[in-house]
């Protein structure tokens, strides 16, 4: 078949002029997915929590910096996570030892959390009983920037394994983040990592984003974690 | 894509129309969004829905850029351009990241 054969056979079959008319519509394709996060934004309200969003590539930490987190919130936090992965329930076992309820997503084959995925798995969380709901994303720096699942705050993980210009490669979601976390600095040296050139590609793509780099495993840099999310529930009914 | 033609779909049927000619989609160049890959996307599925016979005309709209860190006018270009003054990436003012079914053609 010719070029222009494929071409005729795309077109759309042939009306009579006169024949249409035009609807106009304006609507976001996301529009279901914004009106789902803005539901999980009252529900979240109504319960004075705060959600926190945490995304990143595969790898880059973020069930351990939860886990960490969670232990050391024990003692003054109620703490849930929502955690999605595409399979397994790896993160909910590992995140399980803290006492905090877990529900963990299987997304199957999709790459990204949506807001009515929120809103289902917090029916399984007495909202009533926390202060402070994580919801740890799918590992990806590409889709999941663009869907709000109601949240109050959004942390973007860059790892020191993961390179220090992620944020230049990866800008839509590092532009959306209120918080870039730093990980892994134990391994810092090993990994040859320009903390440098990292806080400028950092400010390039984020440059209203706070800025904190810690060790989930060694501890260090954990207290300005915490702080920044103390900081936040303090702030969570003016959003 | 599937939501393109859910919102496609229930939009003709609430106005009567059993056909869908055309699809007026407006890409923001900040979406995320790869023409290309709706398109293929939009082949694979629109078998059996009233958009079947239609053609999909996808819009990119230009965006007016502004320094995201000092909120100078950056000129349009490079995607993600760097302000000249500070080398922070640019926003797009307004919007930019949209996907929206702007117009049908029904009959």
């Amino acid at each position: 078949m010719t070029a222009r054969g494929d071409q005729s056979a795309t077109m759309a079959a042939p009306v009579a002029p006169g024949a249409t008319r035009t609807l106009v519509l304006g609507r976001n394709v996301l529009a279901r997915n914004a009106d789902a996060a803005a539901r999980n934004r009252a529900r979240f309200r109504q319960h004075g929590l705060l959600v926190v969003n945490m995304l990143s590539s595969p790898g880059a930490g973020k069930t351990e910096l939860l886990a960490q987190t969670l232990r050391r919130l024990a003692e003054y936090r109620r703490c849930a996570v929502i955690v999605g992965d595409l399979a397994t329930d790896h993160d909910a076992r590992r995140l399980a030892d803290s006492g905090a309820p877990i529900v963990q997503i299987n997304t199957g084959s999709l790459c990204h959390l949506e807001a009515d995925m929120i809103g289902r798995a917090a029916t399984e969380v007495d909202l009533a009983q926390i202060d402070l709901l994580f919801i740890e994303n799918i590992g990806n720096l590409v889709c999941p920037a663009a869907f709000d699942l109601g949240e109050h705050r959004r942390v973007v993980l860059l790892s020191v394994t993961d390179g220090e210009d992620k944020p230049e490669k990866y800008p839509v979601i590092y532009k959306s983040a209120h918080a870039v976390v730093v990980t892994k600095t134990d391994l810092a040296a090993a990994a040859g990592f320009d903390a440098v050139s990292a806080r400028q590609a950092i400010s390039k793509a984020a440059p209203k984003a706070e800025v904190v780099e810690l060790s989930a495993r060694t501890g260090i840099g954990m207290d300005d974690w915490l702080q920044l999310l103390e900081r936040w529930y303090a702030e969570r009914h003016v959003q | 894509m599937h939501e393109v033609l859910r919102l496609a779909e229930d939009h003709a049927r609430k106005h009567g129309a059993k056909r869908i000619h055309r699809i007026h989609l407006r890409v923001g160049p900040w979406s995320g969004v790869a023409v290309e890959a709706l398109r293929f996307a939009f082949a694979a599925l629109k078998d059996k829905t009233l958009a079947e016979d239609a053609e999909l005309e996808c819009e990119t709209k230009a965006v007016v850029l502004q320094c995201a860190g000092c909120g100078s006018p950056v000129p349009a270009g490079d995607r993600w351009s760097a302000c000249p003054g500070c080398g922070t990436l640019a926003e797009a003012v307004g919007s930019g990241h949209e996907l929206e079914v702007a117009a049908l053609e029904v009959s």
